[in-house]
Formats: C-alpha cells, sequence, structure tokens
C-alpha cells in the first residue's frame, strides 16, 4: 500500500515482509465477471436500415436483429452489416446503465414483428393485452434511450380487448431502399395480425391507432365471419380477464403466418392461421392493402391435435413443372404435418411405406400424396400420424424453410441445393427435412426408371423425408467391389462381408444385418441339446450367394467365385437386398435384433400369486396386454438369487435354495417358517417353476401345469407311443451321438397337450410317481404327467414374486431399439382380456412359428399373411453329402416387420434330395442300434438364438449445432424453441435453454443464446450471441 | 444461511455438522445461561421456515409445518391456520394487517391473527411436507416427514368436532404438546430389530383410496411405505397408528458426477376406476427417468411394486427432476425438472394396452430452481403452477396452449409448498426463507387472478435486517 508516512514499532524487517506481501496482494488480477445477456430469448423480427453515402445512395445494410425475451419482458438488439462486422453483436440499449441492456417493452411480450419500412418494431404483450412500439432511428441511434411507445389494443368500436395476444405476423419488411429515407416522426398505418385464442378470433390491429380494423372471427361450428374489427370478447375487465365459456368448443387461433409472394406483375398474399384446438390450417386472402378478404379454405388434418407452430414455404416448381406451396404444422401428437396450401389443399401423408413407391412414376403424385389417392401406400406399422415423425422422444419446436440455390452437385448429405426445412427439436438440435432436394432430383430423380436400378435411398430422398446423413447408400458390393491388391483372393476380402471399417463415419452404405456370431451360437444350450456335427440342420437364417467375381456365372460350375452370405448381408445381390430393407425409412440404425426360440417377452416384473378361481399371477399394473402375452405363453417363477442373501426377497423372508433344485434359484420363504415350508414346498423349490398361460387378462395370468414334451415331436403330430420312444431316443442322440446306456426308462403317450396351441398330438411324458420324470432338469410328477412346475399349496407363494413370460412354440424376435412388437390390445367391454387388435398393422409382429399357413406372393408389397411359409433357394458349401455346394429348394419360415424381411430356413430337420443323404442318427432301442432318419423333426431348443445388428439406417440429419463465438469455443444448444429465416439469408435459432459452458475460461450458466447459421453449411457456419 | 438453490440438503448436512459442535455450545449455554423451555419452544403463532402445507378436505383450515431451518428453537411445528379468517382478512382487513410498503396494494398481515394459537403441536426439525389421511370418521391424520429426526410423525385433528379444533398427539391435554416417540415412526414394523426409517425422507403421497403413504428418500432413492388404518373399531377413538410396511433401496441409479442417487417427487395418477390398483410415479434428481409403483396388499401384506418406468428423454440431460402432479383425469403428469429448467408433460391416458401411454406432449420453459407444481382447474382448463425457489416468483402455465407462462406472480423468498382451496379459488404458497405465506387469488376473471391478495406474516426484510 503505497503512502505510508509513519513509523510503526515494528522490526524493519517485519515490514520488508508486511510491503512484500501487500505488493503481491495489489498485483493479484481479478479477472471480470463475465456477464451474459440473452435470457430466454423467444422470436425475434428484423429491421434493415441503409448506409447512405454523402449523396444519399445506398453503400450498406445494417441489420438489426431484435430479440424478445417473454420472461423478462424485453427486447434485446443485435447488430451486423454482413461487411465490416460480418457477424453481429449484441448492443448496448442503454449506455447509462452498466451492462449490455435490453429494451424494456412491457409485460409477457407474446410475439414481435417490424413494419415493412423497418421503421417500427411492435411487440404484443400478453400481460397487459397492449402494443409497444419501439422506434428503430432511436435504437440505431446509440446517444439516445429508445423510445418505447404503449398502444392500447381496442376493437372497431373502440372498446379495450381484454384477451392476451399469443401471436402475431405482419408483412415482411422491404428491406432499405437504393436512396435514403427518413422515418416519420409517428408510425404510420401498418396492420398486424393479432391471434386471441380466447377470443376465437384474429384481429387485424393497425399499429399507429391499436385499433382493429378487420378480424377473423370463428364461430363454435368452425366457419369463419371477416368482420370489420368488432371482436365478441371486447369489453372492460383487466386484462386477461375474459373468459370464454361455450365460445371455448369454437376454433381458437393460436399461431399466424402471413405470406406475401410476388410472381410477375401479380402479388398474392396471405394470411394462414393455426389452431389449438383444432386440427386444421385455415388460409384466408387479403387485399393490397393486407385486409383479410372472403376469399379463404381450410385444410383438415388428421386426428385431434393442435397446432403449436406454422411455416408456410414459397410456390415451389417442382419435378415435372409441377408447383406446390407446403405448409408445416408442429401439432400437439409430436408429429410435423404436412400440407399442401396451393392446388391440393389437403394433407400429404409423409409416412406412407416406401415398399409401395418402387414403381411410382408420377411426380406430380409423389410430392403430396393424400389419403384419397388410391395410389397413396399404406401407412408404415407404427406411425401414429401422417406427419413427419422426430426420431427418439424428442419433440419439434419449430420450423422455417429456406431455398438453397446452386449448381448441382455431387451427392452428399451436406450439399443441399433446393428447398428444405430446418426443425429445432427439443433435443438441442436441428433436424434437416428435405422439401424438394434438387440435387438428387437432377443426379437421380424421384422414381426408379428402370427395375434394374438400385436406388433404395430414393425413399429417403423424397419430399417431406428426413434429410439422411449417409453417402454411399447405392454402393454395390460384391461383383462391383474392388478388389485390394494386398489380398486378391475374392473370397477372402470384405467384397461380400461387413464394409471396410476404414470408412469414414458419413459412409454408411446401405442398411445390412452383420450376423453376431455364426449361427447355432455355441454355449452349454448347445451342447446339451445339439451335437456340434448337427448344429448346422437348426434353424437358419436364409442363405444366398454372392458374387465375389464379377464374371462369375454360375456357383455351382464355380463354386471359388461365390461366397454364401446372409440374405441381410451388403454382398446379397439387389433384388434381395431390396426385399430385406423394402423401407428404409423403417430402419432404426445399429440395432441389435435377437431371434431366440422360446424367447421371453419381459422378464423380471414383479407379481403376486393367486390361487382364488384357479392358479394364477397378478400384477396391479396390468400391463399383461401390454406386453403382449398370449394363451399358452410361459410363464416362469424366476425365485430369489441367493447369492444376494435375501436382498431379492420381501421384509421378513430369506431365499431358499434347495439342496435339490434343478435351477439355480431359490425361493422367498418367511422366516419364521423356512423348515416347515422347505418340506411343504418342494415341488415348487425343486422344479423349474414355469407354467403355462391359461387365459390372459391385463391383470392376471390364470395358470396351468406345463406338460414335458418332446422337442422332437413332429409339426403335424406324433403316430403313436411307440413313435414317442423312438423319438426320445433321436433327442437324446442328437446331443450325444453315442448316448450312454440310461437307467431312465420314460414312458411317453402321443396325445394332444391342453397346455400347448394346437390340438395335434404331442408326445408327453407320463408318470406315477416323481422318479418316473426328469427331475434332475426340474420336472416332477402331478396328475399322471410330468410337468415343469406342480401347482403349489398357497403358503408357498405368499407374496410378492419375479417372473417371466417366455413364449411357446416360437422364436421371439426383439430389437434393442424397438423391443418386442405385437398388437394385442386389452378389450373394451370392461373384462379385462386380452386381444389381438383387429386393426392391427400386419407388420407389427415378433413371433416366428416354426409353421405357418403358405405365403402367397413373393412380391415386396405382398406383406400378408405374416409369417407365412415358402421354399427359398438356400447357399451353402459343402453340407450335403456327395456335393460340395449347392444351392438347395429349402423350407422356411417368411418373417416382415417394418424394417425387414427375413427367412428362418429349416424350421425342421431337412429332407435331402437323396434318401442315402438324408440325416440320420444313432439310436439305441431294446438293446439294437438302428439309424433314424431325422428328416422333418422338429429339433430346435429354448435358449437357441440367433442375432445380428442392423447397420446402415438412415442416419437423420441432426445437427447439434456446435456454434462457435466471440470466443473460438464451440457448444451446444440446450432447448432451442424458434427459427426464422432472417433478411440476411441466415437462419436464427432462438435457444432458450439454461446450460453449464465455458466461454474465455469461465465456467457460466448461459441464460439463452441466439445462433445464426447458413442453410447449407450448419455444422462450420454457426455463429452465437448470448 | 440456507442456499437458495438447494432443498434444505445443505441444511440437513450442517445441521449433522453442527451437532458436534452445537452440543458443547449448547452444554456451556446451559451452564452459563440457561433458556426456559419456553423461551426455546417454537412459537405456537407464527412462522418459521414454513416448509410444507396442506387444506384440509373441507378446505376450512390450512396445515402449515415449520423446519425451523436455523434451529433458533427447540424444534419445529405443525400449526392450523383458519381459512375463513384469512378470506375475511382479505375482505375487510383488520388491525392485523397492513399494506407493504415496498409492494402497491399488497396487504401483509400478522399471521397470528389467523393461526389457531392452541391447535398446534411440536415436531422435530426440518419437517419437508404434509400428507393427509381422511379418516373414516371424517377426522384427518397428518403425515410428516421429518428430515432431523429421521421419522414420521403422524399427528391426528379431529375435523368433526366443535370449532377449536386442535392437532393432537395422543392423550396429553398440554396445550401446544411436544409430539413423542409414539407418534414418531422410525422403525419398520415399529420393530426395533427391523430397519430403520432410511434418512432424509422427503415427499410424501397418500394414496385416493386414504390406506397407504409412500414417502420418497433424498438419499439412496429410497421409497417407504406407510400403511394407514382408517377404521376406528373396539370404541377407540380412533384408528390404530400408522406403520411402516415396506421400503425398497435404489430405484434410482447414482447421478454420474456427484454420485448421489435420490428419489424425490411423487404423485398419484387419478383412473376414476376404484378397482385397479393406483399407479405412483416418482421423480429423481439424480436420473432421468420416472419409476412407476403401486401398492399391493397381497396375504404377505401392503408392500410396494416396482411397475416400470419411462425415460425422461425429450430434453435432456433432464436428470434433476423435482415436484411432479397429475390433472384431475390422469390424462397429463406434469414433471419439473431444473437441468435445463423445463416442465415436461406427457401424455398418461391409458392406451390400447391398458397401460398409460407415457409419451411426451409437450415440454415449456419455466424458471430456475423450480420445485413443487400443482395442477389447477377453476374453470378455464389446466393451469400449472410452479414455484421458483431461487426467483421469489410462481409461474403459471398452460403448456399445451401456449408455450409462454400465462403469468408470473411475485410472491416472498423462496417459495417452495403450494396448497390449493379450488372452492375458496385460493392458492397458498409457503415462503420458506421469509417466513410468510402467500395467498393467491384463483378466480378466473377477477381483477386480482393470479395475484398475492395477502400475505401472511411479515417478509424477513422488512424485518430489518436478515
Amino acid at each position: 500500500m503505497p503512502g505510508l508516512q509513519y513509523r510503526l514499532p515494528l522490526r524493519s524487517w517485519a515490514w520488508g515482509v508486511v510491503a512484500v506481501a501487500l505488493a503481491a496482494s495489489c498485483e493479484d488480477t481479478v479477472r471480470p465477471q463475465l456477464v451474459l445477456t440473452l435470457d430466454r430469448p423467444s422470436a425475434i423480427s428484423f429491421a434493415q436500415v441503409g448506409i447512405y453515402d454523402e449523396e444519399g445512395v445506398r453503400t450498406g445494410v445494417n441489420t438489426y436483429g431484435l430479440i424478445l425475451q417473454k420472461a423478462q419482458g424485453t427486447v434485446a438488439v443485435s447488430w451486423h452489416d454482413g461487411d465490416i462486422l460480418p457477424e453481429p453483436i449484441l448492443l448496448d440499449t442503454d449506455r447509462f446503465t452498466p451492462g449490455t441492456n435490453p429494451i424494456p417493452v412491457g409485460s409477457l411480450p407474446a410475439d414481435i414483428a417490424t413494419d415493412p419500412s423497418s421503421c417500427y418494431v411492435a411487440t404484443a404483450n400478453a400481460g397487459t393485452c397492449d402494443l409497444s412500439l419501439i422506434e428503430v432511428s432511436s435504437v440505431v441511434d446509440r446517444s439516445l434511450r429508445p423510445s418505447v411507445r404503449r398502444i392500447d389494443l381496442v376493437d372497431a368500436s373502440g372498446v379495450a380487448i381484454p384477451a392476451r395476444p399469443t401471436a402475431m405476423a405482419s408483412a415482411p419488411i422491404d428491406g432499405p431502399g437504393e436512396t435514403e429515407f427518413e422515418c416519420p416522426a409517428d408510425p404510420q398505418s401498418w396492420l398486424l395480425y393479432i391471434a386471441y385464442p380466447d377470443c376465437n378470433a384474429v384481429a387485424a390491429v393497425d399499429a399507429a391507432t391499436g385499433q382493429a380494423v378487420a378480424a377473423v372471427q370463428f364461430a363454435d361450428d368452425g366457419t369463419l365471419t371477416i368482420t370489420d374489427g368488432t371482436l365478441a370478447c371486447a369489453g372492460t375487465g383487466a386484462c386477461g380477464s375474459f373468459v370464454a365459456g361455450a365460445e371455448q368448443n369454437a376454433p381458437r387461433p393460436s399461431v399466424v403466418e402471413m405470406r406475401v409472394e410476388q410472381a410477375g406483375e401479380d402479388t398474392s398474399r396471405r394470411l394462414y392461421i393455426g389452431f389449438d384446438n383444432r386440427s386444421a390450417i385455415t388460409a384466408v386472402d387479403l387485399d393490397s392493402e393486407y385486409r383479410p378478404e372472403a376469399s379463404n379454405f381450410t385444410v383438415s388434418l388428421e386426428g385431434d391435435i393442435g397446432i403449436t407452430a406454422l411455416a408456410v414455404s414459397d410456390q415451389l416448381t417442382l419435378a415435372g413443372g409441377n408447383e406446390f406451396r407446403f405448409a408445416y404444422a408442429i401439432a400437439t401428437d409430436g408429429t410435423v404435418r404436412v400440407a399442401d396450401v396451393n392446388a391440393i389443399k389437403a394433407e400429404c401423408e409423409t409416412q406412407g411405406d416406401s415398399r409401395y413407391l418402387h414403381d411410382e412414376t408420377d411426380q406430380a403424385f409423389l410430392p403430396c400424396m393424400t389419403r384419397v389417392d388410391p395410389r397413396t401406400p399404406p401407412r408404415r406399422a407404427g406411425a401414429r400420424s401422417p406427419g413427419i415423425h422426430i426420431p427418439g422422444n424428442a419433440l419439434a419446436m419449430d420450423v422455417a424453410f429456406a431455398h438453397i440455390g446452386g449448381s448441382v452437385g455431387d451427392l452428399s448429405p451436406t450439399t443441399l441445393i433446393g428447398d428444405f426445412a430446418y426443425i429445432p427439436i427439443s433435443t438441442g438440435q436441428i433436424l434437416v427435412v428435405n422439401v424438394y432436394d434438387r440435387n438428387y432430383a437432377a443426379a437421380r430423380g424421384f422414381v426408379e426408371l428402370d427395375s434394374d436400378d438400385y436406388y433404395p435411398e430414393i425413399t429417403l430422398s423424397l419430399p417431406h423425408q428426413i434429410r439422411d446423413n449417409g453417402v454411399d447408400r447405392n454402393r454395390l458390393w460384391g461383383f462391383n467391389a474392388p478388389k485390394p491388391e494386398e489380398n486378391p483372393d475374392p473370397r477372402e476380402d470384405q467384397a461380400c462381408n461387413s464394409p471396410d471399417p476404414n470408412t469414414t463415419a458419413e459412409t454408411l452404405y446401405g442398411p445390412r444385418g452383420v450376423l453376431l456370431e455364426e449361427p447355432p451360437p455355441s454355449g452349454n444350450a448347445a451342447s446339451d441339446n445339439v451335437a456340434s456335427d448337427k448344429e448346422y440342420l437348426l434353424p437358419h437364417l436364409r442363405s444366398v450367394w454372392c458374387k465375389a467375381d464379377g464374371d462369375a456365372i454360375d456357383p455351382v460350375a464355380t463354386p471359388d467365385d461365390f461366397l454364401p452370405v446372409s440374405e441381410l448381408s451388403i454382398g446379397a445381390d439387389t433384388s434381395t437386398r431390396k426385399q430385406a430393407f423394402p423401407d428404409w425409412p423403417s430402419v432404426l440404425d445399429e440395432d441389435t435384433w435377437t431371434i431366440e426360440w422360446e424367447g421371453a417377452v419381459v422378464t423380471g416384473r414383479i407379481g403376486a400369486a393367486s390361487f382364488v378361481g384357479g392358479f394364477a399371477i397378478e400384477d396391479g399394473s396390468e400391463p399383461f396386454c401390454g406386453i403382449g402375452v398370449e394363451l399358452h405363453d410361459v410363464l416362469v417363477f424366476l425365485g430369489c438369487n441367493p447369492a444376494l442373501g435375501s436382498a431379492d426377497c420381501a421384509l421378513g423372508e430369506s431365499c431358499f435354495v434347495d439342496p435339490e433344485a434343478a435351477e439355480p434359484t431359490g425361493l422367498c420363504l418367511p422366516d419364521d417358517r423356512v423348515d416347515q415350508l422347505a418340506n411343504e414346498c418342494r415341488g415348487i423349490l425343486t422344479t423349474r417353476r414355469r407354467f403355462s398361460v391359461k387365459e390372459v387378462f391385463s391383470d392376471r395370468l390364470v395358470l396351468q401345469e406345463r406338460r414335458r414334451v418332446l422337442r422332437t415331436t413332429p409339426l403335424e403330430g406324433c403316430t403313436g407311443d411307440a413313435q414317442c420312444d423312438t423319438l426320445y431316443a433321436v433327442e437324446r442322440a442328437l446331443a450325444e451321438p453315442e448316448p450312454e446306456p440310461s437307467n431312465f426308462k420314460p414312458t411317453w403317450l402321443c396325445e394332444p397337450d391342453p397346455s400347448r396351441a394346437g390340438d395335434v398330438p404331442r408326445c408327453v411324458m407320463t408318470c406315477t410317481t416323481d422318479n418316473d420324470c426328469e427331475t434332475d432338469l426340474g420336472f416332477a410328477c402331478s396328475g399322471g404327467y410330468c410337468v415343469e412346475g406342480a401347482v403349489p399349496p398357497p403358503q408357498c407363494l405368499p407374496s410378492l414374486r419375479r417372473y417371466a413370460v417366455r413364449s411357446s412354440d416360437a422364436f421371439v424376435v426383439t430389437s434393442q431399439r424397438t423391443g418386442y412388437t405385437h398388437n394385442r390390445i386389452v378389450a373394451t367391454d370392461g373384462s379385462k382380456q386380452c386381444l389381438d387388435d383387429p386393426d392391427g398393422h400386419p407388420l407389427s409382429i415378433g413371433r416366428i412359428p416354426l409353421t405357418a399357413v403358405p405365403c402367397t406372393g413373393d412380391g415386396i408389397e405382398d406383406i400378408e399373411p405374416n409369417p407365412c411359409l415358402v421354399t427359398v433357394e438356400d447357399a451353402e458349401k459343402g453340407r450335403d453329402c456327395r456335393k460340395p455346394l449347392e444351392e438347395r429348394q429349402a423350407q422356411a419360415i417368411r418373417f416382415r416387420n417394418s424394417a425387414l424381411t427375413l427367412h428362418l430356413v429349416d424350421p425342421v430337420v431337412r429332407t435331402a434330395a437323396s434318401q442315402e443323404c438324408d440325416v440320420k442318427v444313432k439310436v439305441n432301442q431294446d438293446g439294437n442300434d438302428e439309424d433314424v432318419s431325422i428328416a422333418g423333426i422338429p429339433i430346435v431348443y429354448p435358449e437357441y438364438v440367433q442375432k445380428f445388428v442392423v447397420q446402415g439406417g438412415p442416419r437423420p440429419m441432426r445437427e447439434a449445432m456446435l456454434a462457435t463465438g466471440g470466443f473460438g469455443e464451440r457448444r451446444q444448444m440446450a432447448f432451442p424453441v424458434g427459427i426464422t429465416f432472417g433478411p440476411d439469408g441466415r437462419l436464427w435459432v432462438l435457444d432458450q435453454g439454461d446450460r453449464l459452458t465455458v466461454i474465455a475460461g469461465q465456467v457460466v450458466l448461459i441464460n439463452g443464446q441466439v445462433i445464426r447459421f447458413s442453410p447449407d453449411n450448419l455444422r462450420e457456419s454457426a455463429f452465437y450471441l448470448q | 444461511m440456507v442456499s437458495t438453490r438447494q432443498d434444505f440438503c445443505i441444511v440437513g448436512r450442517a445441521w449433522r455438522l453442527a451437532v458436534p459442535v452445537s452440543v458443547p455450545l449448547l452444554a456451556f449455554l446451559a451452564a452459563g445461561c440457561p433458556a426456559s423451555a419456553d423461551e426455546v419452544e417454537p412459537p405456537r403463532d407464527q412462522l418459521v421456515f414454513p416448509t410444507g402445507i396442506a387444506v384440509s378436505p373441507d378446505e376450512s383450515v390450512l396445515f402449515v409445518a415449520n423446519a425451523n431451518s436455523e434451529l433458533a428453537h427447540s424444534g419445529g411445528s405443525v400449526l392450523v391456520v383458519d381459512l375463513q379468517e384469512v378470506d375475511d382478512l382479505i375482505a375487510s382487513g383488520n388491525g392485523a394487517c397492513a399494506f407493504d410498503p415496498l409492494v402497491p396494494g399488497l396487504r401483509q398481515c400478522d399471521e397470528s391473527a389467523v393461526i389457531r394459537a392452541d391447535a398446534g403441536v411440536r415436531i422435530g426439525n426440518f419437517a419437508t411436507e404434509i400428507g393427509v389421511q381422511e379418516l373414516e370418521s371424517g377426522d384427518l391424520r397428518l403425515l410428516i416427514p421429518v428430515r432431523g429426526d429421521p421419522s414420521l410423525t403422524w399427528v391426528d385433528y379431529p375435523a368433526q368436532s366443535e370449532t377449536g379444533a386442535q392437532l393432537s398427539c395422543g392423550e396429553s391435554a398440554e396445550v401446544f404438546p411436544q409430539c413423542g416417540e409414539n407418534h414418531q415412526l422410525v422403525h419398520l414394523r415399529n420393530d426395533v430389530e427391523l430397519q430403520s426409517l432410511i434418512r432424509e425422507p422427503f415427499g410424501i403421497y397418500v394414496t385416493s383410496d386414504d390406506q397407504a403413504a409412500v414417502v420418497t428418500h433424498l438419499s439412496l432413492a429410497n421409497i417407504t411405505l406407510v400403511d394407514l388404518p382408517r377404521v376406528v373399531g373396539g370404541g377407540e377413538r380412533a384408528p390404530p397408528p400408522p406403520v411402516l410396511t415396506d421400503s425398497k433401496a435404489g430405484l434410482f441409479e447414482p447421478d454420474s458426477s456427484t454420485g448421489i442417487r435420490s428419489a424425490v417427487g411423487i404423485a398419484g395418477r387419478p383412473s376414476g376406476d376404484a378397482t385397479a390398483k393406483e399407479l405412483m410415479y416418482v421423480t429423481s434428481r439424480s436420473e432421468a427417468r420416472v419409476q412407476i409403483l403401486y401398492v399391493d396388499r397381497g396375504n404377505a401384506g401392503p408392500a410396494v411394486v416396482p411397475a416400470g418406468s419411462f425415460r425422461l428423454t425429450g430434453v435432456p440431460p433432464a436428470d434433476d427432476a423435482r415436484g411432479i402432479a397429475f390433472n384431475d383425469d390422469g390424462s397429463r403428469v406434469y414433471i419439473v425438472n431444473r437441468d435445463p429448467p423445463i416442465v415436461h408433460v406427457y401424455n398418461t391416458e391409458l392406451g390400447q394396452t391398458g397401460l398409460p401411454k407415457n409419451r411426451p406432449v409437450t415440454f415449456t420453459e419455466v424458471c430456475r430452481d423450480a420445485s413443487n407444481v400443482r395442477v389447477v382447474d377453476v374453470g378455464r382448463g389446466d393451469r400449472v403452477y410452479v414455484a421458483c425457489f431461487s426467483g421469489g416468483q410462481i409461474w403459471v402455465l398452460s403448456p399445451e396452449v401456449s408455450p409462454d407462462p400465462q403469468a408470473i406472480i411475485d410472491v416472498d423468498r423462496g417459495p417452495h409448498a403450494l396448497a390449493v382451496a379450488l372452492g375458496r379459488k385460493r392458492l397458498y404458497v409457503a415462503n420458506v426463507l421469509d417466513d410468510t405465506i402467500s395467498v393467491v387469488d384463483l378466480t378466473p376473471g377477477a381483477e386480482t387472478e393470479n395475484r398475492v391478495v395477502v400475505r401472511l406474516g411479515i417478509a424477513k426484510n422488512q424485518e430489518g435486517g436478515e
């Protein structure tokens, strides 16, 4: 501290220490706290003011962004001139107050608009039911405080409007003139269209006076009347006090959009209105003074929805010279609805299953397929509406269109030429939608002109599809693939298998299934059921030929030039690939599929055993219809894990494991009765605890005992008890080629099994005591049959139990991203019974049985019956005796869902072309060895699984907008709520979300930001303001 | 002083840290400066960090739980506010009221004018919320999670008695009694050998059949089930005491950066079907997921059963959820999340499978540090009222009508608990940091709609110095 003038009673060296310490503290730098300005920006309007030279000739343009901050009740101002200041900065509108200050305008301003001359900016204030007018010149001249006038909103009679405005629209700004123009001191007449949902009206208000000069008034029946500005809700009362009674049934206009377009000598002006309680968009023509005319039309939208945001494109001339104008409406069902508001004046179907469009060539039809047109394909499975579906659980927040000019170039996701929609979504990204990709249209068109063409990505490029972020989609493999020099052997290169792992992230090629392990999987289940040399007989995904050599013709003649690959593989021929993935938009990328015999449809849920009116399991959350449980499914009581102690059990219970239990799990028994119940409940403690579902209700499953059945029972049924003995020997021989003699001699009956579907006779094991059953495998004797679990006494299942439900006699198909798909619903008669949905989509299935009705067609559009039985060509090498290679005619079950089609070949053991090549096993019956053919026998076992991952599915172009700012950091958006196309040719995104981030080395909490980017370069052009 | 960004966790921790300090300190004070019991007793007619409020079913009284967060007194309390007296104050005012010099038109009244001084009881420190069980007799039983003990303290209120009904913690005729151990649920099944109530009990929900309550815990993401007998029998005056009957641990994953796992808000889905199990939705401030539960009354006794969940993936990260509330018909659930500050609105209508759809409908920006939420329909559709703790505001939203707030109501510091008296068209807001209750008029079309019409208590900044 300088200036010490007097001596203090301390030693001099101590004063030196103090002086040094003080000097050091004085040199400490205090980093100034970063001050952020924006606080939850919600809307933006623009003003453009010319820069003129001394002769009054324009030399440049200043662009001002007026950023509305609703919660704060202010307008922040950005400025850039595109030249000296190419990127915007925020202006301080009050130099007398520290910080970068916005302009206070009023309470809860709902929307903002600029007059065409850019002289005034208006906000409609929902908190005070009035207008605020900002004089732009007072903002430009920063020596002054901005001038803001408050103007009361009144109807034609001068009566106040006590309803809250929600949205506002105005004619677009004209841009600065070539010569200097001086704004008038007072605002000139300028019409603002203000939406009043509570009034069921849109008022045309003269901003200069605040008086409504016209109104579009909606009645209960939805009809509209153009009034002189008289509003039914006008009257006394505080702002927001108007309570609409019966009028609430009338349409409530909540969003408005004005389009003004010059076409030659003509100028069209139209106001578009969306409603928060009506599934429609209404268009009202405006005259040259922007007053509403009687001419209007309404486009109905499907379902019971409201609209939260609306944008209308320019009139577009698409392929074939067909003209369209599209309205995109953000709907309350989470989808973006598309309608043509030009000639068709109807909603467009964007979720048509594109498998039906491969032969469609009408360019006038494809951009807007309407439900009344018979050519419009059925909606794809899982679609909730005809609108654009946002991936995941995100919601669309707003939408804006942009036109990008330029010469056509290489096809790539980032080559954006044409018309596109940009949709900010709640997960902090911008979704890009193709409205009309001119680049693709020039390169390919939107139709497959030749049936041999392989352009399946067309479906991704059609209008109103989310833009795909992948390249090389139609790359052909196999014969068209280059042979690496370092590995000239075509059988070894990657041409027929998974793509080169060195490809870039965007190089996705087409959808394909990559088997995760060669079927069948190894493991205990396999070795216990089927010997390794017989594994190839198990059901498997069909194989086709991949032509590794471009000149190869015949796989049998020149086997070295071919490789068998899965029909889902990228190396399959184009026809097979089209069949395998017929509707690319339905494919989910990086999705793992599992096909498991008698797999689980749910596991780990908790329910209570019930013994009232029969043995059942009850789950109070009523999940069983939603899970997709069907009759004869298998209910498994999972038991407790002894390794967890009693953690799996309820209070006062312990996990008890019977030493002779077949399963490695125990049952939770009350602590005070463990010994007693260990005896009484031995049946359930030592068995598999599996029961068959006899009746299915949403809240309970009525159960019955599930009998031990030979899995080798023919699908058409057994013929007699003696056959069952042979089939049992076959079952043992499948696992052990030469099984050890066994003292266990089961007794079989060939008869229908009520615990399984159908009434074909099956080989069921009978008994007198438990010793007659395979107790080591968890079977017990009950009612003369060996069962997987006997119904226990009630005291054995006193409390809640963990359970699983598995399918019976079918493969369960599940995907990691979509789970198990089914068409089960609950009856509406109050019975709570689970039924098949009669209107269920035929592709919404998740089971593959071992037999089915015959397929009726092989076309890409033949989706029923599903699943179905078919004979296919299955390519394999060296399976059958004597032939090193063959393409078999094999029996298969065809399974289709929305994403893919596959064939499960050999549901039962194949029948060879010649009897001598039939597969046989050696069985020992009555001391005699015998070779028994197993052709036509099902040998699949529980836990047998096929797995593959689907890669190369569509990757929605959704940019996280890693924007850069003045400090060079890149950061994401948190919650983008609005997007607007600015007069500078850029898109402006309003991000309201709070987020902790680092700016200039400081961790700060962003309270909102505005991001400006070029529509043709989302990633690299973004710039933020905060 | 409690941080405005936290909901008493810091206070809770401070309390535990304070114990080794306060014990010798208190000993010193006791030796040198003995204070009488009356002097440390919480005031029987004043608000002291009001954290929980609840309106009686007949809307005659408002119960207030005082947390005593500064430990200025020997404990917290539960008080009874006469709501008719409050309305009378609003209508006419009296000597107990004056206009706030800082807020034009706002009448503020000494809360003692409306608190029934002889009706309250004393409880432990750091009470959180109040659950109200309606007994078969029409009397009420209040359940208060008390973090300081930790316990679930229960108190009876003979609503059917004559005017002047008092809260009671048993047979004692003492005025303003201390609720003892017999009114504190601490162990499962009241068995000292069994698990104690997990620390940090926070939220509470009483099922619509008034037969059970579920308590959430800020620590360990636990929930505790309380069995609530309703029926008086055998000549008794009141039903048997409630019993902690089940506990479920680890409902949520821990936060990846802090390691904390936490269950916070809980609400039951109205179904309109008396035969169906009531589904309860639980939020977490460590995981972006909502857990669904129901109560099973099987042979082994009542148990709480996890029944699925859904993730909050619409606006990531969404891993700091707080208050949750359903609308009247159970078709919508509103979830307050702080990261980022958004109200998530989900469609909970039953789908064709009989299960709630649990699909996002919309997301609406809300104030920072939002805590509790209430959904009210006073004839203008669902309105969502959100308490903004750090901003001292209540935001009024209609998320499906407009993304913008319908109103922003300035209240006092630290608004936390919300309670609604629909018949009176009133919203009551407990302002923790200012020891006040703001009364908001909900009358549609009134000039005072969505405005504070009276403040009960004097805000601390007007007391000169806090």
